[in-house]
Parts: C-alpha cells; structure tokens; sequence
C-alpha cells in the first residue's frame, strides 16, 4: 500500500504536466480550433447546401454538390491536375536533388547557407509580379525568342506562352525550393563515411547512390513531395497567367465557382480536393514506409 | 547509518515492460555505489529517477530523509554528469559552470570566485571563456563534472561518463575521480556496463539484470562469492560446471565432478541443498593450478588451447566428460608451459568453489 | 591521373547544373529589376533608361500605405505564429499525447485545404460572430494557415535537439521555465528564426486569404498590386518589387549572421536598427488622426486620382482612405458579411442589381447632389437601378475588339473577325465566360443575357470550335498582348485598349455592329456607411465637371459627365475607344445576372476549358 502523502504528490505531478501541455498545446489549438476548424466546418456545411437563384447559399442540404462533381467533365479535370501536379514534382525532385546534393556535400561550408537563401530571395518578390516576368520570357515576341533567334538557333519563333509546358515551368519554378529546402536539410546531416564505407565495401557509384543516399534522404523526399505536390495541385494563377486560361486545373475549376457564386459547389469540390490529396499522402507514405521495410 | 539515498519498492513502467522492478536500495553517505549491468538493465533508467528525469510508476524515493518522489530535478540536491557530458553549446565553460549558480542568485564575485575554485579542481585553469566545442573529450567530461561539483551536492550521479573517451584517458579519470570522491567526501552513484570500471572504483556495487537487482555488495564480494548464475558471469570470467548433490552428511556434502566426488563443507553454501538437487559449481580460471602431477588434484583433462597474453596465458582444458575448463595461469617463468593434448591435473583451494543451486538463476 | 580527372568532372558537372539551375530561378528576377529602369509604360520593349518608376512609386501614397500595411500585417502574424506554433511543437514533441494523431492532422489540414476555401469560409465565419474586417482579421486568418509551418519546422529542429541539455538545466536548478528561457530557446533560435522567415515569406506574399479577409484600412501590398495588375502592368510594380527585393536581402544576410554562433554585435544592431525602422515606417502609416473625420473608399485601381482626393480632404478637411479590390465578386463577399465600414464604393452594373436585391446598399438622397444634372442622361436610370435610387454612374465603357492596324488589313466590323481561320494564333479573348458567351452570341444576333439552354449550348459550340483559334483567354494583360504583337486581334475593355492606342498608334478599336457589352461601373453607398454624409459630399464633389474632366485626364477612364468634357484633354475626348460614336453604341446591352442558367454557362465553358 502507497503512503497517503506519495499518492498526494502523485496527483500534484500529473496535474502540473497536465497544465504543462494545456499552456503549450492549448494557445494554438485554441487558435486553429476558432479560426480554422470553425470556419472550414461551416464551410463543409455550405458543401451540402444549394445555390441561390442570385448566389449565395440556399439552406436546403442534399448529396447534390458531391455527385454533380463526380460527371466525366470534372473528373477530366481532376485527372488532368494529378498529372501535371505529378509532373512538377518529379520533375523538380531531379532537378533540385543534384543541386540539393552539390550544395549540402560537395560546398564549402560558409557558401551553403548563402546559397541556400539564394535559393529563397527569388520568393521574396510577388507572386503575381514573378509570373508576368515569365511571360516577357516566354512570349512569342518574348525575350527568350529573340535571344534564340539572335543566336540563330531557332529560325523562326518557338511557341512557349499559353502551352502545358509554360504551365509545367510556371509551377516548376514556383515550387523549386520548396524541393530544394527540405532535401538540403536531410542530404546536409548524411555522414560522407557512409558513402565511402559502402564505396569500401564494393559498391560503385550508382549502387552507392541508390542504396544509401536515396535512403538516407528519405525524410527530405517524402516532405520536398509533399510540399511541392499540394500547392501545385491546387494551383489557379499559374494554368490561367501562363496556359492562357486555356486548359484549367481544379484549382481554376473552384475558383470559378467562387467567381459565380456557387459557393456550395466550390465548397463541395475543395473537399472533393481535401480528400484525393489525403488518399494521395496516405498511399504515398504508405509505398514509403514499404520501400523501407524492403 | 544514515542514508543519502533510500529507494523502496520503486517499479517503473514503460509501456508493457518493467523497466525497473520493484527495486530497494539504500545508498550510505560517502561512499561510491556502482549500478552495474548489461545495456537495458534499468540502471540508468534508476538512476534517472533519483535524479527526477523519470517518476517512479510505484514506490518512494528518499534523499536525506526526504521523499521526493515526485519532486522535479530541480527541487532535489543531486546533480548529474551525463554520459554525453550534455555541456550547452551556446555557453562558453564559465558559462557553463555559472550556470547553476547564476540560478541561485550568488553574486558575480562569488561565482567567478566559485568558477575558478572548481577549475583548479578539475585542473582546466585558464579555459573560462572557451566554448565546449574546441574542447577535447577528456576536458568536456571535466567541466561537466565541475559544472555538477560547483554547487555542492549531497550527492553526484554519473551516467556512464567514461564511455566516450578512449582506454587511456578512461584509466586515468577513474582513478581521478575516485579520488575526487574521497577528497570529497560525497556520495558517488555511477552507472557502467564495464566490470572492470566497476570492481575499480567501486565501495560497493548494484549488479542488475532486467530492471532487478541481482546482487548488493563489496567488489570483493560480487567477484568471489556471486549470488547468481547471472553475477557470476557478468563479473569476470567463470567456469560453471554443471553437478548434482551425492549425499549430505551433517556438516559435509559430496557432489559429483567428472565422475569423481567432490567434497565440500556445508558453511560453503547458504541455500538449502537436497540430495539429488542439480548445482552449478562455479570457480573462477585464475583460482586453478594446472599440474603434470596428479598429486592434490581435483580433476583430469586434456590441454585444448593455448592463448598467450603476456602477464599471463589462457588454456582450455577439456574433461572427460567433454566440458572445457579455463584456467588463467601468471606467466612466472618462460617455462611454464603444456602443448595441446597433453594431459593435466587441475586444483584449486576448497574456499574458491561457489555453489549455485538452481533456483538461484 | 585518369581516375582524378574523372572525380573532377562529375564535381563539375554538379556545378555547372547547378548553375543552370540558379540562372533558371534568377532569370525572370533579374528582367523583373531591368524592366523596373524602362520607359515604357507596359513590360513589353525595352525603350531607354530612367529612374522615374522609383519616384512615382515613391510618392504613390496609396502604394506606400499598401506596404505599410502589409509590413504590420506580417509582423504581428509572424510574432503569433511563431510564439503559438514553437509552443505547440515543445508539446507535440515532449509529451504523450493520446490525441497526436488529430493534432497531426488538425497541423496538415491547413496545408491541404485550398486557400480560396479558407479565405471563404473564414470570412464567413468572421460575419457570423460578428468580427470587424481589418489588420486583425488578415492577422488572425494569417496566423491560423501559418502556424502548421511553425510547427514543422520547429518540431524538425527540436527532433534533432540533445534532451539531455534541457535535462542537465534542471538538474543544475533551473525549472521548467528558467530551463525554456536558458536553454531550450537559445537552442532552437535556428529553427525559430527560418520558420518565422518562412512565415514572414507567405503573409507578406499571400494575395487570396487576404483578399477575402482584408477590411477598412487593410489593403495590403498584392492586393495593391493584383489591383493595379487588372487595370494594366506598370513598371511602378516593379519598382516596388525591386526595393523590396534589396531590402529582404538585406534582412535576411543579417538574421544569417545573428544565427551564427558567436553574431558579430554589428550584425546585431543593424538588425534592431532595420527592425525599429520598418516598425516605425509600418505603424506610423496605421496610427490615423483622430481630430478629423474619415471618408473610407473602397474602390478599384486607378480609378481615383490622388490629385482629385487631396483637392477634397482640403475643401472639406477630412481624411479619405482608399482601399482596393480587384472583383465585383471579392466587393460582394466584403458586403456581405456585413463587418466592413465602408462609406462609398464601385460596383459595376450587374453587381449593383445583385447588390440592391440583397439589400446592402442604402438610397442616395439625390436632392444633395445638384451636380447630377451634370451627367448625361444616357447613362442615368439603367435598368439594373432605373430610378438611380442606390447608384450613379462614375465611368462606362465597352467590351468591343482591338487589333493592330499594321499586322492584318481590312475592314473589320463584326464579331466574325474573331472566328477567322486567318488569325489563328493570333487571337485573344477576356477570361470571363459572360464576356466570352457575350460575343458569340452576339455574332449569331442575340442577346447577351440568354438563359435558354438550347441557345448556351449552341452559342458553346462556336466557341468549342473557335478555341484553337484562340492564343489565350485573359483579361488582365490583352492590352500588352496588342503592343507586343503576340496578338492582333483581342476582345478586350475599351479603357484599356485606349490607353494603349495612346502608346502605339497602329492600335485601333472598333466595337461590333452586332453590338457588345456595355457597362459602368457606379458609386454606390452601402448600408451602414458610417459617414453617408461624407459619401453624398463626396459624390456631389466628383461630379463637378472640371473635377470629374481633371480625374479623366489622369485615370483615362470614359466619363458619363456630359458636362466635364470642356475639361478633358482632346487625345482622350478623340478617342475612339473611350468616346465612342453614339451610333457604334446602338446594339450594345448590359450585362445581367442571369440566375441559375450561370450554371449552365459554366458547365459549358468548363468544358470550352477543358478540352
């Protein structure tokens, strides 16, 4: 049998770390609960309401919203930004991954961190202004055309603005670092002795980089996707500024609900949105965690 | 006797695994008490208790008389070297050592006054303002330790801090910190896996196995009468050979040894043996003399290997029943030598056998 | 000799990548700074040297105030995120949990959900409770989709942090607080500092929650520039972009240097120099004088010139404050939730009958407002309001074609020109499907505002065939899209191609003999203005003609004031764009809300979009 007095300060230890995690965790929690969790709970509410004759919301819930997102049209559409989103970010993990890579081993200590913010100053200007300059780039009549043509390398004018492929530029720039940074960080804390003792052991190049620096990088791959994958899947200015508006991702498509006031619908699709990008998280750390039991 | 330390009952639970169970120990003021076991034992997981890290599940802790179970660390007059030295990286060492002091609202003269005391002590004069990374492994441990000592504890806990430094190094702090301890005169609770660190520094010595306490006592003790199978291996090297109890007679008992008869007096043993009831004798391979006479012996075999080390040699003697002996034999002579496959007659001293009944496992 | 070559070569080869990759992300920064030095007006042809971008953006006070705002917005959201995210990553780190799941995810959520539904919802929520738009609102909002960065960050560094440390401060004495403040925070600064640079980053950048969001005196940077972007490009943006640049380059090489070990003391003060400095410069732009009394605009880019708003806040001694939006939609939603104190505000026509039928504009007392006969009559008593109870005309114009005069030849007069096999490539249309619809059902003679579906669907195969005849649909930048010559031919508001017809002379405008749109865009009071006197004064102040002519001059907008136009200078007045022919305006319409048929448009130009 516990002595009374130890029982006593028992349950003066269990309170204390108890108000310990309420000063911690309660401010923020309270915070996204109020402002977050409360608004988007509305909005979810909005998803199963209907359309106003004039906009607006008619508080009449029904199942509407969510089938009428399931037609060939929309699905086309989700599709099609899984696919482009999926492309940015293949693409900007083999472009950021040797540059992430020279950066954290291969550079002398004082120039990677000013490298690094390198990488993030282009991201201090706006987003919108950064955009049209790639138009001037971009442009038929542009300054990349022109450099070409003066260089004669081209004869007469590449189409490049208001194609998938400015698109794919526009989001590949957009979303770069966010590749860069979290690969940087995980490629930075790898011991090179693991690389020369797998190198001892027999292992070229190529089987050294795939058995132990992908490996080891992990961490940074699955965040650098995760980070790039949903801002590019949700992307609006980019497919309208760059593609001409000419093939739209979900991101236009929801948009335009909101432009139209169609509130329940754009509701209705944003969570349609929420969910693909949880079963895409899901079954990519899934894949993840399976590739390392392998 | 008065106690610094009293743990009673004290269970610890992580998960599903006791990873201290239901242990009492009291520690003496002034001496060196060792908690010695294998990785995953619960000695450090103990000794982060006693310092108030960890909270017991059930059970008291007392330090000085009082219980301060519950009590954080900072509420408790024990301080801690930590096996990482854990020094702050943002400080430089007088920084480092004030910190504690700084805490207790001491005047800068007295904690300068109190720095360069310590300092002397660890001899590391003239290092102050240097940050702990452009110091080597040898002067980190030192200043973690000074950085624990400036304030006085009732009583120093030590996780393993030798484990970083090398051979050399390691020898000489263990002599240096027993005597640190004595010229002290505080209590010193040290945590190892390393016997050897332990049997040297050590008043007495906590060996435990799976969060228990296997056996309390001097290094003597624990070496030459172990309590357990566990005990007896863990501390040193042992033979163990596998009898059975012959006969009992008043104040004898007979066991069997390779097909001899082995007999031994009862105040050799503190449990209760039965006739019949299989006993492990152990005894230690430096307790043997090897001979080519088999005058006094106790045993016969066969030489099986040789392994040369200097001061002394190893052999492997193999008995007729097929299990191998090892004996440790001091190198006196150039002379003294057997090859492989010669036959040999082993004995030892009566006093040097250890019973182990199997219930004591 | 071979081997070291080879070692060599792959460590080049990684340079030289990564070099390209730099230029890739340089690139469009360093044309974003060249461009910032031109002359010309539009981003398009480099024209010769100057520094006048600086000084017009320089004393652009609305420009200034906009970034003023969005300082203090970003440092008050960066403040909270960081303290409330660092605070709950300690906990997510250092304690069992039996929730961490739900808080995992509750920390992943704001990441995932688009921000268009954040910014909606939260606006929403903030009219339910009753929460007054403004700084704290973008602030609150800021914080609650920042904090999940916080909380990554932190927590990475925190993972990789030595317990032990924190359990040797408590062991020499400290308790828990004295361990957080000694120890623990020193220790995480690294990672305090980039995740409140990160933050720092989204709040100052973020245009769509804030949009939504943003109140009374809380235009913040893009809104200002989104704002300006929809009534043409200047290189003023640029010139804003460039200093912003210089400054956070600056911010940022010195927080690098604080985070070294030993941070040099200069580094140190020059940061709380810059610090105090930018706190200064922000909040001396939100501290208002409280001696005089407020008119709050909310108003579209460039539709109020500063000169025409000094004059006022002289005549009258008040106080006018401008803030900004870019949609009828984005008015609507502010409205709506009923937080917002605007005094007068431009919602264009369809908007204004959207906006009396939910009751959120209140009557203009017209017997205030004698300088109403200056308007000319045309313009008054639309059908969208047709007894001007709630609304009067501030500016018109039309939806019509622009094309360059010396790239394609003939007589144009008809929508047709924009289904010409001729010009594939070549043609630009605005983004907005009634606009877009407007045309070609205009082409085929009818209305604008047809709601039989069998007529939508029709006019939405024109279009499906026209589309790859189309270079791009978009409505903010067709007037740069006829300078540069990547188009000749675009759909495209008649204000703005009169301004670039002012640029390039080989720039004409015709509108449709099938008719097109026509519009104006209206000052109005909504309900609850806190000063509808200041706002009567005002508009009786703005329809004085040589007021009204003078504000033209500057803004180039079409005015519906008869009387201003002795006022107006002649290259605006002969405009063809922006005075066009009474005859030429013969079949135009407005634009009206047409109910729930805009879902049947918007299915069809969906597919138009997604083919």
């Amino acid at each position: 049998m516990k002595p009374p007095i130890t029982e006593h300060i028992t349950n003066f230890y269990y309170k204390r770390v108890k108000a310990q995690k309420l000063t911690l965790l309660g401010p923020v929690i309270l915070w996204l609960g109020l402002f977050f969790i409360c608004p988007i709970t509305v909005m979810l509410l909005y998803s199963f309401a209907s359309r106003g004759e004039y906009g607006g919301v008619e508080y009449i819930f029904g199942l509407w919203n969510y089938l009428q997102s399931f037609n060939t049209l929309y699905l086309m559409i989700y599709w099609r930004s899984i696919w482009i989103a999926g492309l940015t970010t293949i693409v900007c993990l083999l472009v950021s991954y040797p540059v992430a890579y020279f950066i954290a081993l291969k550079v002398d200590k004082k120039w990677k961190s000013i490298l690094l913010i390198l990488a993030v100053v282009p991201f201090w200007t706006s987003f919108l202004i950064r955009t049209y300059a790639w138009m001037m780039l971009l442009r038929t009549e542009g300054l990349l055309n022109s450099l070409l043509l003066k260089l004669h390398i081209i004869d007469t004018p590449f189409k490049m603005l208001y194609t998938d492929w400015a698109v794919l530029i526009g989001l590949i720039y957009g979303e770069l670092p966010f590749m860069i940074l979290p690969l940087y960080a995980s490629l930075e804390k790898l011991d090179t002795r693991l690389l020369e003792a797998a190198m001892d052991l027999g292992a070229n190049r190529i089987k050294t980089f795939l058995k132990v620096t992908v490996p080891l990088s992990k961490v940074g791959i699955i965040t650098g996707i995760i980070l790039v994958f949903i801002p590019s899947l949700g992307a609006f200015v980019t497919p309208d500024v760059l593609g001409g508006a000419k093939s739209i991702m979900i991101g236009n498509l929801i948009q335009n609900q909101f432009v139209q006031r169609n509130q329940p619908f754009g509701a209705a699709l944003s969570f349609l949105l929420t969910a693909l990008v949880l079963i895409l998280l899901w079954i990519g750390l899934r894949a993840g965690v399976k590739v390392e039991e392998k | 006797m008065t106690f610094d330390i009293e743990l009673s009952q004290v269970v610890k639970t992580f998960g599903n695994t006791n990873a201290v169970n239901n242990v009492s120990l009291q520690i003496r003021s002034g001496e060196f008490l060792t908690l010695l076991g294998p990785s995953g034992c619960g000695k450090t997981t103990l000794l982060r208790m006693i310092a108030g890290f960890e909270h017991p599940t059930s059970g008291k802790i007392m330090l000085g008389g009082v219980d301060v179970t519950y009590l954080p660390p900072y509420k408790r007059n024990v301080h801690t070297v930590f096996q990482q030295y854990a020094l702050f990286p943002h400080r430089t060492v007088a920084g480092n050592i004030a910190f504690g002091l700084e805490l207790k609202g001491l005047t800068k003269t007295l904690i300068k006054e109190k720095i360069d005391k310590v300092l002397e002590m660890v001899q590391l004069q003239g290092f102050e303002n240097r940050y702990p990374k452009e110091l080597s492994g040898g002067q980190q441990q030192r200043i973690a330790i000074a950085r624990a000592l400036v304030l006085e504890p009732r009583v120093l806990l030590l996780d393993e801090p030798l484990g970083a430094l090398d051979l050399k190094l390691r020898k000489e702090m263990q002599v240096e910190l027993k005597k640190l301890q004595q010229k002290l005169g505080i209590s010193f609770v040290f945590v190892t896996h390393d016997q050897e660190e332990a049997l040297v520094m050590s008043d007495r010595i906590a060996v435990m196995s799976r969060g228990k306490i296997e056996q309390l006592g001097s290094a003597t003790e624990i070496y030459e009468r172990p309590n357990t199978e566990f005990v007896a291996n863990f501390i040193g090297v042992s033979n163990l050979l596998e009898t059975e109890v012959l006969n009992i007679t008043g104040k004898t008992f007979s066991l069997s040894l390779d097909g001899k008869e082995l007999t031994l007096s009862t105040s050799q043993v503190s449990q209760n043996l039965k006739v019949g009831s299989k006993v492990k004798l152990v005894i230690r391979p430096e307790k043997i003399t090897l001979s080519t006479l088999s005058e006094n012996s106790i045993v016969k075999g066969v030489i099986e290997e040789k392994v040369y080390f200097g001061t002394n040699t190893q052999w492997r003697v193999k008995l007729s029943d097929l299990t191998s002996i090892i004996v440790y034999e001091q190198n006196r002579s150039a002379s003294n030598t057997y090859s492989v496959n010669q036959e040999v007659y082993l004995s030892w001293d009566e006093e040097s056998n250890v019973i182990l009944s199997e219930d004591a496992k | 000799m071979g081997q070291q070559k080879a070692y060599q070569e792959r460590n080049l080869g990684l340079k030289a990548f990564s070099a390209l990759v730099y230029l890739f992300l340089y690139a469009p920064i360093v044309i974003l700074v060249i461009f910032s030095f031109n002359q010309s007006k539009l981003n398009v042809v480099w024209q010769g040297f100057t520094l006048k971008w600086y000084e017009i953006a320089w004393r652009d006070i609305a420009v200034i105030q906009s970034v003023r705002v969005s300082l203090v917005v970003a440092l008050l959201s960066t403040i909270f995120s960081t303290v409330l995210g660092t605070l709950g990553a300690l906990a997510l780190t250092r304690y069992e949990l039996r929730l961490r799941a739900f808080y995992d995810t509750l920390f992943y959520l704001p990441v995932i959900i688009p921000e268009i539904v954040i910014g909606f919802a939260t606006v929403i929520f903030f009219g339910l409770i009753g929460f007054k738009l403004g700084i704290s609102s973008i602030v609150i909002a800021h914080v609650a989709f920042s904090v999940s960065y916080v909380v990554f960050v932190v927590r990475a560094r925190l993972v990789g942090m030595d317990r032990s440390l924190e359990e040797a401060s408590m062991d020499l004495g400290a308790n828990e607080l004295q361990t957080f403040f000694r120890v623990t925070l020193p220790l995480l600064m690294p990672g305090i500092i980039s995740a409140s640079l990160l933050v720092f980053t989204i709040s100052l950048d973020d245009y769509v929650i804030t949009s939504f969001v943003a109140g009374s005196n809380a235009t913040t940077l893009p809104l200002q520039i989104y704002s300006m972007v929809k009534t043409g490009v200047t290189p003023e943006i640029n010139a804003i972009s460039s200093v912003l640049l210089v400054v956070t380059i600056v911010l940022v090489y010195l927080s690098h240097q604080l985070q070294r070990e030993q941070p040099p003391k200069s580094a140190l003060a020059i940061v709380v120099l810059v610090t105090i400095l930018l706190g200064s410069f922000a909040v001396g732009g939100v501290t208002t004088n409280n001696q005089t009394r407020q008119l709050n605009l909310y108003i579209w880019s460039n539709y109020a010139s500063a000169e025409m708003l000094k004059k006022f806040e002289e005549r009258y001694n008040v106080k006018v404050r401008v803030d900004l939006y870019d949609s009828n939609e984005a008015l609507l939603a502010k409205l709506q939730t009923g937080l917002v104190d605007y005094d007068l505000i431009v919602p264009s026509d369809y908007m204004v009958s959207i906006l009396i039928k939910q009751n959120l504009l209140q009557p203009i007392d017209r017997d205030s407002l004698p300088n109403l006969a200056n308007l000319d009559t045309r313009f008054l008593a639309l059908p969208f309001d047709p007894e001007n109870r709630y609304s009067i005309p501030y500016t018109w114009g039309t939806t019509g074609i622009g094309y360059r005069k010396d790239k394609i030849n003939g007589n144009f007069d008809s929508w047709s020109v924009l289904w010409d096999e001729k010009y594939k490539d070549r043609i630009a249309l605005l983004d907005d499907v009634r606009e877009v619809f407007g045309a070609a059902l205009k082409k085929q003679g009818l209305s604008l505002n047809v709601t039989d579906s069998n007529q939508i669907a029709k006019t939405a195969n024109l279009l499906k065939e026209q589309k790859s005849l189309v270079k791009v649909y978009d409505s903010a930048t067709f007037a740069e899209l006829l300078l540069s010559g990547d188009a000749y031919l675009v759909q495209g508001y008649s204000g703005q191609i009169g301004k670039a017809m002012a640029e390039n002379p080989n720039i004409a405008y015709f509108i449709p003999k099938e008719g097109a749109t026509i519009w104006t865009d209206n000052i109005c009071i909504p309900k609850g203005a806190p000063n509808s006197d200041l706002a009567v004064l005002f508009i009786n102040f703005i329809l004085d003609p040589q007021i009204s002519g003078e504000n033209t001059n500057i803004t180039a907008y079409s005015t519906p004031n008869k009387a201003a136009k002795e006022f107006i200078k002649p290259e605006i007045l002969n405009n063809p764009a922006l005075f066009p022919s009474d005859e030429s305006l013969k079949n135009c319409e407005f634009i009206k809300d047409v109910g729930s048929a805009i879902q049947t448009y918007d299915r069809y130009w969906t597919e138009i979009k997604s083919e």
